[in-house]
């Protein structure tokens, strides 16, 4: 099949042609793919600048596909069209046939106010001569008038079906949509009363609402003839009555009616054999027309364009009790005559997409559809929401070993296309969440990963998609945005942002790097990075014992600071007893003792005194020599702990240390044991 | 239909690879000029040169983006016999609104190897800040940052020696129903006729271990990738050699509960001549492979999960004439080919039969 021949295309780049290159490509972001020449390298390639080095221009093409959803029109109809979505799938596929046809006519509602709305549009363009809007929303007009002609007839078709299966009536009711020109004449004509027969549209008119079997309207317009109370008039207003309908509730037994069909028909043929009408030329067409008379049929056939136009019309005069599954055949048999007489061959037939998915869809071959109507121009948004539709209401049938199951899968994918293809677009992002989250499993693991693949650029929109991934249950999601945000604030220095973040993440590794960041920092300057937020982090800080660490050693700095020296010393003990001091903070922490030690009024014991000491011998020198050895080795690495803002060489820290720890010993123990005894 | 925006890279000689963060929202170039660019897609959509370099002394082969959590940071390898990490860092704010300057700096050389690298991948993200290089002298080599407030160390993990030169290498996306990681090289040796395509998984020992070579692929190998996974309950690797070859992983337990792999690789020789590089998308829904012919194909998968060629694009030297073939109808894309600017214009589907 030629549909099945993948698309061509071409990009103009001299580049790719020159000696053996070639052209490559990469995926952007969603179906966005970047194109550029390539030269085919191996592993032996020798390296030197190429044979058009600095004469081709080297080009990169952005190529994105059509997104016809952008247009302000058009994105509200996808609007529209989701809450529908919605709203069909919380009925679970327990609804009834009534809320089925509800949903259906909703999505109909939503494509006429579209189609409005195009019209509007296009007046609009015309007025301001903008061509080029005209010609698109002309194209959108056309993409969306198919949808809805393509969906009226699967809602009646497929929806809607009448206890006795019969289709003609809400084929006329179709083809009168979609071809409203004798209704309105006939309208027209209503309004003008006596003087209608006077129109030059009086008779085609007529002729046209026989055509589409609306013969009680074509008797109210016959009633307006001057002459409607003639013999004539009367009998061909009688004959009208007097036809037979075939109850579309199953009233009557299909062999009664055929019964009455014939006897009618037989009277009415034998009235015009008779040449009773033959003065009255127009009434004797319709007459005609009515009894299915072939020669008359075929005049009128000659004039259409579509060949479906008048085929519920005829069906309605010749077998008014055709089946749904009598259509294919009826169609097929209809549509020969028609291109036989239009002076096409049929094999070679050249129909038009919608007419071909009028047909399938008359044929009940539905995998035909689909595969037609995914070529539409509307992204998927058509294929999408009916396969959708028709597989909630039961009523999706398609070929295929496992049926059931593939139904599932052919509606499960296209949502999920659907879904992504919105997810990757800036501003449809949210609408899209609702098709991946219809399409199992598969869905979800999209919609976690599109989530944390929106580019948010401020906080605001951050904050959103977190919000959105916790309702969901993404912790990862959540989690990888926090972090990423909290490295973006890192690198613009807005340290406090930083760290929020990171808490936020709930990633202990994370939280630990941040932590060691903001010491680090601090040992080297003794410029504490973000007080404020310090200060306020409270129990989240048992996510990470480098957090707990930060956070006690922020209290000691603040009471420090506010010279309040007795707790803050009980705290540096602490801290120093804890255990979860990092490596490279021992020289700070000890450092941060030697004041504190040197008081002349003591504000350390003495046995914790001994505690600092013990904590010099065993954490800090064997550190020392330690990275000492490792200096030797490796001459390069950044020296780290031996360094100080404060005391420039380690080995004058250990001297200090050693020498207030003394004092203070000798000064606590005497007072100690002064107050003691 | 095909929206095209037109983009002079103003790169001296050809570009070897292409690549884009993490929100397809920056672009990094290089090429045989020796040169790295960076570009930004502004609000309008447009890519803007935001900064170039020189990198190395010799032609630069490919670049990757580390995941966004470790910062705005790049890697590229070169003929040089070096790959190089790049970190973009925030200078001061000149003035209260303005934005403040950006620019990118070396972190580190990574000179272990005695020749060209041909291929540098950083790690998915939940195994750290890692990476992985190939080199023409067959070794993988890998790489962590182990504190990534800090790129300037980078010590080598692991050094995996092969017998064939190494072309291109891939890290697994995930390590769904697989005992461990998974990691694949090719090779584009051309003398001997055994597989080319070679699987490690980090064993529980904490080294890498050669699991399998996968034999139908005999002829070099020019590029492969793991698809992303989500959701799948396989995994997916797509093989450039003489053909193209999309391959499915699945990890399965023997009767004595030993887990090994089920592979399965499927050809697919629509290109009718070599294929150079392949590329997935984010879902791992469709990928682009490169032909030796002028023409990148892109591949859908259908719902009973089968990859059918959706589209091809070709590339023409200079403008058609006004003969335009039945099965190739070229753009109506107004760029010239010696347009310094983008500009704008369409592609038709040729496909897009009328409606009306």
């Amino acid at each position: 099949m030629q549909e099945d021949q993948p698309a061509i295309f071409a990009v103009v780049d001299p580049l790719c042609s020159r000696y053996a290159n070639t052209l490559t490509g990469q995926f952007v972001s969603g179906s966005k793919i970047a194109l550029s020449a390539f030269r085919p390298i191996t592993s032996n390639t020798r390296d030197a600048p190429t044979e058009s080095a600095g004469k081709d221009d080297v080009l990169i093409h952005m190529l994105q596909p059509e997104f016809v959803f952008d247009d302000p029109i058009l994105r509200s109809l996808v609007a529209e069209a989701n809450s529908t979505f919605v709203a069909l799938q919380e009925l679970k596929k327990r609804g009834s046939k009534a809320e089925y046809m509800k949903i259906s006519r909703t999505y109909r509602s939503i494509i006429r106010a579209c189609l409005e709305k195009l019209q509007d549009a296009i007046a609009s363009a015309e007025e301001a001569e903008d061509a080029d809007a005209q010609a698109k929303y002309q194209q959108y007009i056309s993409i969306f008038y198919s949808i809805e002609c393509v969906w009226h007839l699967s809602e009646i078709l497929f929806l809607d079906p009448t206890p006795s299966n019969a289709v003609v009536p809400q084929l006329l009711d179709w083809i009168r949509f979609h071809f409203p020109a004798s209704e309105r004449m006939a309208t027209d004509l209503l309004l003008l009363g006596r003087e209608a027969s006077d129109n030059d549209d009086y008779w085609p008119a007529l002729k046209g609402l026989i055509l589409q079997g609306q013969v009680d309207v074509a008797r109210a317009l016959l009633h307006l003839h001057p002459q409607a109370e003639t013999p004539h008039f009367k009998l061909t207003d009688q004959i009208l009555k007097t036809m037979p309908t075939y109850s579309m509730h199953g009233a009557t037994s299909i062999q009664k009616f055929r019964s009455l069909w014939q006897y009618w028909l037989t009277d009415t043929e034998r009235k015009i054999s008779a040449n009773i009408l033959a003065i009255e030329p127009n009434l004797e067409e319709l007459i005609q027309l009515v009894t299915g008379d072939t020669q008359m049929w075929n005049t009128q056939i000659q004039e259409t364009e579509y060949w479906y136009e008048f085929f519920p019309g005829y069906l309605f005069y010749t077998n008014n009790a055709c089946k749904h599954f009598e259509l294919g055949n009826a169609a097929n048999t209809w549509l020969s005559r028609w291109a036989r007489l239009k002076g096409h061959n049929s094999n070679e037939l050249q129909m038009k997409q919608l007419d071909r998915v009028i047909l399938s869809l008359m044929e009940n071959d539905m995998h035909q559809v689909i595969h037609a109507i995914q070529l539409m121009a509307d992204n998927q948004w058509f294929v999408t929401h009916l396969t959708d539709l028709l597989y909630n209401a039961g009523q999706l049938q398609i070929a295929g070993e496992n049926q059931v199951n593939e139904c599932i899968k052919l509606r499960d994918s296209l949502l999920y296309d659907f879904g992504s293809s919105l997810m990757t677009r800036n501003s449809l992002w949210q609408l899209g969440m609702d098709y991946l989250d219809h399409c199992g499993q598969e869905g979800q693991a999209a919609l976690a990963l599109l989530l944390t693949k929106i580019p948010f650029r401020t906080e605001k929109q951050a904050l959103k998609i977190i919000c959105i991934a916790q309702k969901k249950g993404f912790f990862e999601a959540e989690q990888d945005i926090c972090k990423i945000q909290s490295k973006k604030s890192l690198d613009e220095q807005r340290y406090g942002n930083a760290l929020e973040w990171a808490i936020r993440s709930k990633d202990t590794l994370y939280v630990t790097t941040i932590a060691d960041f903001l010491l680090n920092h601090y040992s080297k300057t003794g410029d504490m990075l973000c007080p404020d937020v310090i200060a306020n982090i409270g129990a989240k800080m048992f996510i990470s014992p480098r957090l707990v660490f930060l956070v006690k050693y922020f209290d000691f700095y603040q009471f420090y600071r506010k010279r309040d020296f007795l707790p803050a010393a009980e705290l540096l003990v602490n801290l120093l007893e804890s255990k979860i001091t990092p490596e490279y903070f021992w020289p700070s922490l000890l450092i941060d003792s030697i004041p504190l030690l040197e008081s002349k009024d003591p504000k350390i014991l003495s046995k914790e005194t001994c505690a600092i000491l013990q904590h010099l011998e065993t954490e800090l020198v064997p550190l020392i020599d330690k990275k000492k050895k490792r200096l030797e080795k490796y001459p390069d690495e950044p020296i780290n702990i031996l360094k100080d803002y404060r005391i420039e060489n380690i080995e004058e820290i250990i001297n200090l240390l050693r020498l207030a720890c003394a004092r203070n010993l000798s000064r606590a123990i005497i007072i100690e044991n002064t107050v003691m005894g | 239909m095909f929206e095209v925006e037109l983009i002079s890279a103003d790169h001296k000689d050809v570009i070897h690879d292409v690549a884009f963060d993490y929100y397809g929202r920056r672009m990094a170039t290089c090429s045989s000029d020796q040169t790295v660019k960076v570009w930004d897609e502004d609000e309008k959509g447009n890519w803007i040169e935001s900064s170039n370099w020189k990198a190395h002394s010799g032609s630069i082969w490919r670049i990757s983006w580390a995941h966004p959590e470790f910062g705005q940071v790049l890697v590229t390898c070169s003929f040089d016999r070096t790959a190089s990490v790049w970190e973009e860092i925030v200078g001061e704010k000149v003035a209260s609104l303005s934005t403040p300057s950006r620019r990118w700096v070396r972190r580190m050389t990574l000179d272990d190897s005695r020749t060209s690298v041909s291929d540098v991948k950083f790690a998915p993200k939940y195994l750290g800040l890692m990476l992985a290089t190939t080199s023409a002298d067959g070794i993988i080599r890998i790489y962590e940052a182990p504190d990534i407030m800090n790129l300037t160390q980078w010590p080598v993990l692991h050094e995996i020696a092969n017998k064939l030169p190494l072309s291109c290498i891939s890290w697994n996306t995930s390590t769904y129903m697989l005992s461990s990681q998974l990691l694949a090289a090719g090779s584009d040796e051309t003398a001997t006729h055994t597989g080319k395509v070679f699987i490690f998984a980090y064993s529980e020992t904490r080294k890498w271990v050669k699991t399998d070579a996968i034999n139908e692929i005999t002829q070099p190998v020019t590029d492969l990738a793991f698809a992303p996974n989500p959701g799948r309950t396989f995994h997916m690797l797509a093989v450039a050699s003489k053909d193209l070859y999309i391959v499915n992983i699945r990890g399965v337990t023997d009767a004595s509960a030993n887990t090994k792999l089920d592979i399965q690789a499927t050809k697919f020789s629509d290109h009718n001549c070599p294929v150079w590089r392949v590329c997935w998308n984010m879902l791992a829904t469709m990928l682009i492979s490169t032909g030796d012919d002028g023409c990148v194909r892109i591949w859908r998968k259908n719902y009973t999960k089968d990859w059918k060629c959706a589209a091809v694009i070709k590339a023409e030297g200079s403008y058609p004439s006004y003969e335009p073939s039945l099965n190739s109808p070229v753009m109506t894309v107004s760029a010239a080919a010696t347009a310094k600017y983008y500009k704008k214009g369409s592609i038709s589907n040729p496909n897009q039969v009328p409606w009306h």
